[in-house]
């Protein structure tokens, strides 16, 4: 199942929600604890965004070399947009908005591109993982990992009973 | 590290494996000193719950020494005694600061494979399955554990391990239970199963104001515990017309609240029963909700259902109308262990309860597969199985 959403032309949305290039772009969205400056901050940060690509379940190394091409407030909420300048031409963009009552941050992600290799997920469900991925990064400092744990996988050697 | 190693349904394994180390900056690194074998662990073994995978380690109710702290760590100290809960929070999301620690949104690595079967993921759990994080669990001789700042109570000098170790998961697992029933002063609580779970539930439930439990289960040993703590009992063995008992023991009105600490390997004499085993054992069906039935049907008008016994797929004749006609209330789920251990930790220590009375074997690492065995098998011998490692 493919947990990213692209909300159909038919759809009633609030003013105030992003509206989205429903066309070319892969979208997810989530809320986090942090404040909307901190999250300016943080996205701006082109090591935080490309620690949190290079860690995707996919081969996408011509998506990673970024360049800042904006980040200004707009109506809508703080937009940051990030332009892919490696062999393949393609945006990541960060719509950030104070979620309700005081909750913290919600970060509308929206990658478009023209042509990446996918291995095992579909963009969309790549997105998802990025923003979640992101989230983790932004409210605790890390990202969730048992890589490197020990397992009866890895037996050392056969114990003597 | 000898570590007790899932190797297959009904197969457990002690395994020489890798020390862990730490992987993330809130990261310590434990020296087991007493794990205990819970009853969900045998929904494991008995491959009821998906995404095992051959040489997991088991194990999520342990304490221990911290031997090693990462970068980031602030309140646990090399040295420290702790108590490390069985979900594993963050800290830090909505959830966490709600002190709804095992909705936690940032610990589990695999969070797209309950998103796609729950809609939403939940908090990973050690030594639960790779839907709820693939992390190794505690019946190991060390454990590695994220967020341990969250992921930790540390108990002071002077406590045996036996009295503290349950606040792992089953002490406050049996006190949500309790809790989410809220029990006034006068009402009767009805407890399926009279496991750990079961038994620390009825515990609470009379800590919390209740005037009498009922505690229904069909292994006689396990309700003698229940009538040592004031229980009185239904042995479902001798008459398994459970709601037709409980309402002539409620002068009609059935109990205030029904606890169901049984989860989805139910046990009993009833056709539906019989249906569900079938289903299960052929795979065509996930869990066997008898003893839920069995609550909702026995619970009173406008009761409370309280569900701390673990399901995790489809439950087929489910009485939901039943559930809307009288108006119950459901209350269920994972615990926030980490938002109990504290108070219960006081409770402890002022000698209002001592939890230990559940455990009826303590053994080394080696033992464990046949314990794992006997505690599956032989439920009239095997309430409550302690690793020691020291």
């Amino acid at each position: 199942m493919d947990t990213s959403y692209t909300p159909s032309s038919q759809s009633s949305i609030k003013p105030g929600i992003p509206q989205l290039d429903r066309e070319h772009g892969y979208f997810a969205s989530a809320t986090v604890t942090n404040s909307l400056d901190e999250i300016v901050a943080f996205c701006r940060d082109q090591q935080n965004v490309e620690k949190v690509l290079k860690n995707l379940p996919a081969k996408i190394e011509n998506f990673l070399t970024l360049k800042l091409e904006s980040s200004a407030a707009e109506s809508e909420g703080h937009r940051i947009i990030w332009k892919n300048t490696g062999k393949t031409s393609g945006k990541l963009i960060f719509l950030l908005q104070p979620a309700p009552k005081g909750r913290g941050t919600v970060i509308t992600t929206e990658a478009v591109f023209d042509k990446i290799h996918f291995r095992e997920d579909g963009p969309s469900t790549l997105m998802n993982i990025f923003l979640k991925r992101m989230k983790q990064l932004m409210e605790t400092g890390e990202i969730a990992t048992v890589e490197g744990q020990p397992s009866g996988r890895e037996e050392i050697s056969p114990l003597k009973h | 590290m000898k570590a007790l190693c899932w190797e297959g349904k009904h197969s457990i394994a002690v395994k020489n494996v890798h020390n862990p180390h730490i992987l993330n900056p809130h990261d310590a690194i434990i020296k087991v000193t007493s794990a205990a074998i819970c009853g969900s662990d045998l929904h494991l073994y008995n491959g009821v719950i998906p995404t095992m995978e051959k040489g997991d380690i088991m194990g999520h109710e342990t304490m221990g020494i911290v031997e090693e702290i990462g970068p980031l760590v602030t309140k646990v100290k090399v040295g420290d005694r702790i108590v490390i809960p069985f979900d594993i929070g963050c800290g830090h999301c909505h959830h966490c600061e709600e002190q709804e620690f095992s909705a936690c949104d940032n610990t589990n690595p695999n969070f797209m494979i309950p998103e796609k079967l729950y809609g939403y993921g939940g908090a990973a759990l050690f030594g639960y399955s790779h839907m709820y994080g693939g992390y190794a669990g505690g019946q190991a001789e060390f454990i590695r554990v994220p967020f341990v700042d969250t992921n930790s109570l540390i108990i002071p000098e002077g406590i045996d391990d036996d009295k503290v170790l349950f606040l792992s998961d089953i002490f406050p697992t049996g006190w949500m239970a309790a809790e989410n029933c809220n029990i006034k002063p006068g009402d009767t609580v009805a407890v399926w199963g009279a496991g750990p779970v079961g038994l620390l539930a009825m515990k609470s439930a009379f800590m919390l104001g209740a005037e009498r439990v009922i505690a229904i289960d069909h292994i006689e040993r396990r309700l003698e515990k229940a009538r040592a703590i004031g229980c009185e009992t239904i042995n479902f063995d001798e008459d398994d017309a459970i709601t037709d008992q409980l309402r002539f023991l409620t002068g009609g009105r059935g109990p205030d609240s029904c606890i169901d600490a049984v989860g989805l390997e139910a046990h009993g004499h009833t056709i539906l029963n019989m249906i569900d085993t079938v289903k299960q054992k052929t795979k065509i069906g996930t869990d066997r909700p008898d003893a839920l039935r069995q609550a909702i049907q026995a619970c009173k008008k406008a009761g409370t259902v309280s569900i701390p016994g673990v399901y995790g797929g489809f439950l087929d004749k489910f009485p939901f109308g039943a559930a809307f006609g009288k108006g119950l209330t459901l209350k269920m789920g994972q615990t926030h262990t980490q938002k109990y251990m504290q108070p219960l930790l006081e409770r402890i220590m002022n000698g209002e309860i001592d939890p230990s009375f559940v455990i009826s074997h303590r053994i080394r690492i080696d033992d464990g597969p046949e314990a794992y065995k006997q505690f599956n098998e032989n439920k009239d011998d095997f309430t409550k199985v302690v690793l020691k490692f020291q």
